[in-house]
């Protein structure tokens, strides 16, 4: 079985910030909520100072504390390796949000739209998003099921995304991660996240 | 800085963030849970039924009420009891089946003492009722230190990831449950069988290990991960000392500990020690209330 997980190198990213809009035009997501985000940090001191852009998102961790935590079992891991919420059974208790490591979920606390009221551009898209309950990355489950790759790797202009099985040796994303001595955020942790930094 | 321009930084730029999700409703029922349980104790000790009932009360209309609440989906509660494999690694299911077991047991056990339900078939203080008031009892101090638990679940942040926290939670419950019962027989008036000077001298022996378990955390914080050690700046030189030192420490520690030894060598009337154990409980309530605060996340890199 595949374990869906994703390469990102940092040289290649310019902050276009084309993932974002497009994470958001696929899942309608409301506003101040960011399934594919951007951080930002400055490093090294004047006249050697870079920033780093860390594009972050749910990193479907192989032992996710968001699993472990979780009251209802809402929060599930799937064989792919794809950490799923099902928001039928999710209490909007927030203990997920809490374990967290990456920050990648979101509470929906109010209805929040870019638009006002009178415009009810995505208000179908809206609904997916209820109030009470909290959402995060999902790999574009919708998208994987139809042969497609999640919509921020497809936007990416610079190819800086790549998308694929970390189980298999041979694939585009492994063949980037073991030569480019990938890294993961918060190793120490344990969770083990699917999300890979090349520097 | 605003709260809400804070949190949006803390969105997009790389340092220690501040947790945000658990703050008044669930500091409120991790107190109130904690006093509930620690004067459920005492008082099941004396057989004092007054603090029994109250202390149920307590559990039910400020920790039950409050953790409802503050769910998206309250009426999905239930949910927490149907998951076999959340039981199995989620300290909040464990400690919502713990806070079940003690209701039950707990008013199964002074039902009896209460003249409505004098009819039925057991009594309190009879094999029956012991044996119910053990189950409610270990309940109860499940129910003390599982807070503490589902804080330290998480690595993520490193603050409240410490074997200490469970140590330190039980220690505050035990205290709030003793003064709140100093409390209440202030204001029903001392004809109880509750032995004072013992809870008085217990006060100094609590007051004194939780004062020398705070600073153990604080010291084996500061030399932790980046997240605790910025938690322990803020706690001990940051926004949050004031808070910490003036009320955790000064009214809540120092101020009791001094009155608890004075009357414990001089004495002092029961309405003094009612109120140094309002200004504990106070002092416990923002124990708290800074841990939850300061509760930070390491930096991404």
């Amino acid at each position: 079985m595949a374990r869906y997980g994703m390469a990102i190198d940092l040289k290649r990213c310019i902050a276009c910030m084309a993932c974002m809009m497009a994470c958001k035009a696929e899942h309608s997501t409301p506003s101040e909520v960011f399934w594919s985000g951007l951080m930002q940090k400055e490093t090294g001191e004047y006249p050697y100072v870079e920033t780093i852009f860390l594009r972050m998102l749910c990193n479907h961790c192989r032992d996710a504390l968001c699993v472990r935590v979780c009251p209802s079992g809402a929060t599930s891991q799937r064989e792919d390796g794809i950490v799923t919420l099902d928001s039928t059974k999710c209490l909007g208790c927030r203990a997920c949000i809490t374990a967290c490591p990456y920050q990648a979920r979101y509470y929906i606390d109010k209805e929040r739209s870019y638009f006002p009221p009178e415009i009810n551009i995505e208000e179908y898209g809206y609904q997916k998003h209820e109030k009470g309950l909290v959402g995060k990355c999902n790999f574009c489950l919708e998208r994987l099921e139809k042969g497609l790759e999640p919509a921020c790797v497809v936007s990416c202009i610079s190819g800086a995304r790549t998308f694929g099985d970390l189980d298999d040796p041979e694939s585009e994303v492994s063949r980037l991660i073991s030569p480019r001595s990938g890294f993961q955020i918060h190793p120490e942790l344990g969770t083990d996240p699917s999300v890979y930094y090349l520097k | 800085m605003g709260v809400k321009k804070e949190a949006m930084l803390d969105r997009f730029e790389v340092r220690p963030t501040t947790q945000r999700e658990w703050h008044l409703l669930i500091l409120v029922a991790f107190f109130f849970g904690a006093v509930g349980c620690g004067l459920f104790l005492i008082s099941a000790f004396y057989g004092f039924t007054f603090g029994v009932v109250l202390s149920l009360l307590i559990i039910v209309l400020l920790m039950g009420f409050p953790h409802l609440i503050y769910l998206g989906h309250p009426l999905r509660f239930w949910r927490m009891f149907t998951s076999l494999t959340a039981l199995k690694t989620s300290w909040i299911t464990r400690g919502m089946w713990g806070w079940a077991v003690f209701l039950i047991f707990g008013v199964l056990y002074i039902a009896p003492s209460l003249d409505w339900f004098a009819w039925l078939p057991w009594t309190s203080g009879g094999g029956a009722g012991t044996v119910m008031l053990g189950i409610a009892a270990v309940a109860a101090a499940f129910g003390i230190i599982y807070p503490a638990f589902a804080m330290s679940q998480s690595p993520a942040i490193a603050f409240w990831n410490n074997p200490l926290l469970p140590i330190l939670f039980m220690l505050y419950g035990l205290i709030d449950g003793k003064d709140l019962t100093f409390v209440s027989i202030a204001v029903l008036g001392s004809t109880y069988a509750v032995n004072i000077e013992f809870l008085e001298q217990l006060e100094i022996f609590l007051l004194i290990l939780s004062a020398i378990s705070v600073w153990a955390y604080l010291g084996v914080m500061s030399v932790s991960r980046v997240g605790a050690r910025e938690a322990v700046r803020r706690l001990t030189r940051g926004e949050l000392a004031p808070i910490f030192w003036g009320v955790v420490i000064l009214v809540g520690l120092a101020i009791p500990l001094g009155v608890a030894l004075y009357a414990y060598f001089v004495g002092v009337p029961l309405g003094v020690t009612a109120v140094t154990g309002l200004l504990v409980l106070i002092g416990a309530l923002y124990f708290k209330y800074v841990v939850l605060k300061a509760g930070v996340y390491s930096p991404l890199i």
